[in-house]
């Protein structure tokens, strides 16, 4: 997937993941692994970013016998994932834009077929 | 490579980087290997999911801004005698004048560098504005052969500035690397390295 469009999704994913229960570091990224690649650096920078931004909290637990830390989602950052969906309708639409535009320079070889293809739209 | 290993590649990796957030990832990496272990991998397995620890330190040393980097690294490991305070100070005007000259020297290079990019830039407009106008007067000229001479003339400025024009912009891209370049050299000058 294109580096960009990823890393927008990187931040709801985190959250999403802790969205149901409290999590810890090792267990996000492995319930994210199945849809998103995430390497333990970049966690780590989006939880401090999360962090920052006041969308999760972080509390400490012994495990044991060694401490773990686990991560809580905020009213915020349940907020975040809400506007993400939000969101989402509006790329919905670009991607029909998007795939539009091909179907018309694919399909639409002569102009009798470009006309009906933009009646149809 | 164990546990310990690793946090220890780590920390003599992240030497730039402020204590407290080296230590909030050594204890992050320290928390993901267990998590690991407990998963069911050996030791040495776990470290070697998790990477390269020199590689993982280089990446995050990359992404601190220049000024965490600096503040780390002119930051004396120990409180200052009073006698180098005094030096410092009493040295102020050498050290203070060199600092701004090798600034001075620095940015007077890419001024230079820049104006040089202008210059062409102002030479592939002079082709072209004259080009086109020796390609008018031709025409206005109304005499066949100098005319001719005048068109002729034109078309060569035009296309002058046309090959020109991709020399330019590549001339401006290969500026936009070396600026890049510096910047990235001035930055490693920042950079603290732990022994091997």
């Amino acid at each position: 997937m294109d580096i960009q469009l990823k890393r927008g999704l990187l931040d709801v994913c985190v959250l999403a993941a802790i969205r149901n229960e409290d999590s810890y570091g090792y267990k996000i990224i492995k319930d994210i692994s199945p849809y998103l690649e995430m390497s333990e650096s970049t966690l780590y920078t989006i939880l401090k970013r999360l962090e920052a931004g006041k969308l999760l909290i972080v509390w400490t637990a012994e495990h044991g016998g060694r401490l773990r830390k686990y991560y809580r989602i905020t009213p915020g950052g349940i907020d975040r994932i809400e506007e993400f969906k939000d969101d989402w309708k509006e790329i919905e639409a670009i991607y029909r834009f998007i795939t539009r535009d091909t179907q018309k320079l694919t399909v639409g070889s002569d102009d009798e077929e470009l006309s009906t293809n933009m009646e149809r739209q | 490579m164990t546990k310990s290993e690793f946090l220890t590649e780590l920390r003599n990796g992240l030497l730039s980087c402020p204590e407290q957030e080296r230590e909030e990832r050594i204890t992050f990496y320290d928390e993901m290997i267990s998590d690991l272990m407990e998963e069911g991998y050996s030791e040495d397995i776990a470290v070697a999911k998790i990477g390269d620890p020199k590689a993982i330190a280089a990446k995050i040393t990359e992404d601190i801004p220049l000024a965490v980097l600096v503040k780390q690294k002119i930051k004396p490991k120990r409180t200052l005698k009073g006698w180098e305070i005094l030096l410092i100070i009493v040295g102020s005007p050498i050290w203070f004048s060199l600092a701004i000259a090798a600034v001075a020297v620095v940015f007077s290079i890419y001024a230079v560098m820049w104006s040089f990019v202008a210059a062409i830039y102002a030479l592939d407009m002079g082709f072209a504005v004259g080009g086109l106008g020796c390609f008018i007067y031709g025409f206005m000229g109304f005499r066949l052969f100098s005319g001719l001479f005048w068109f002729g003339s034109g078309i060569f400025a035009v296309g002058a500035a046309i090959v020109l024009f991709i020399g330019c912009i590549a001339f401006t891209k290969a500026m936009v690397k070396l600026t890049k370049a510096v910047l990235n050299g001035i930055k490693s000058l920042f950079i603290t390295r732990g022994e091997e």
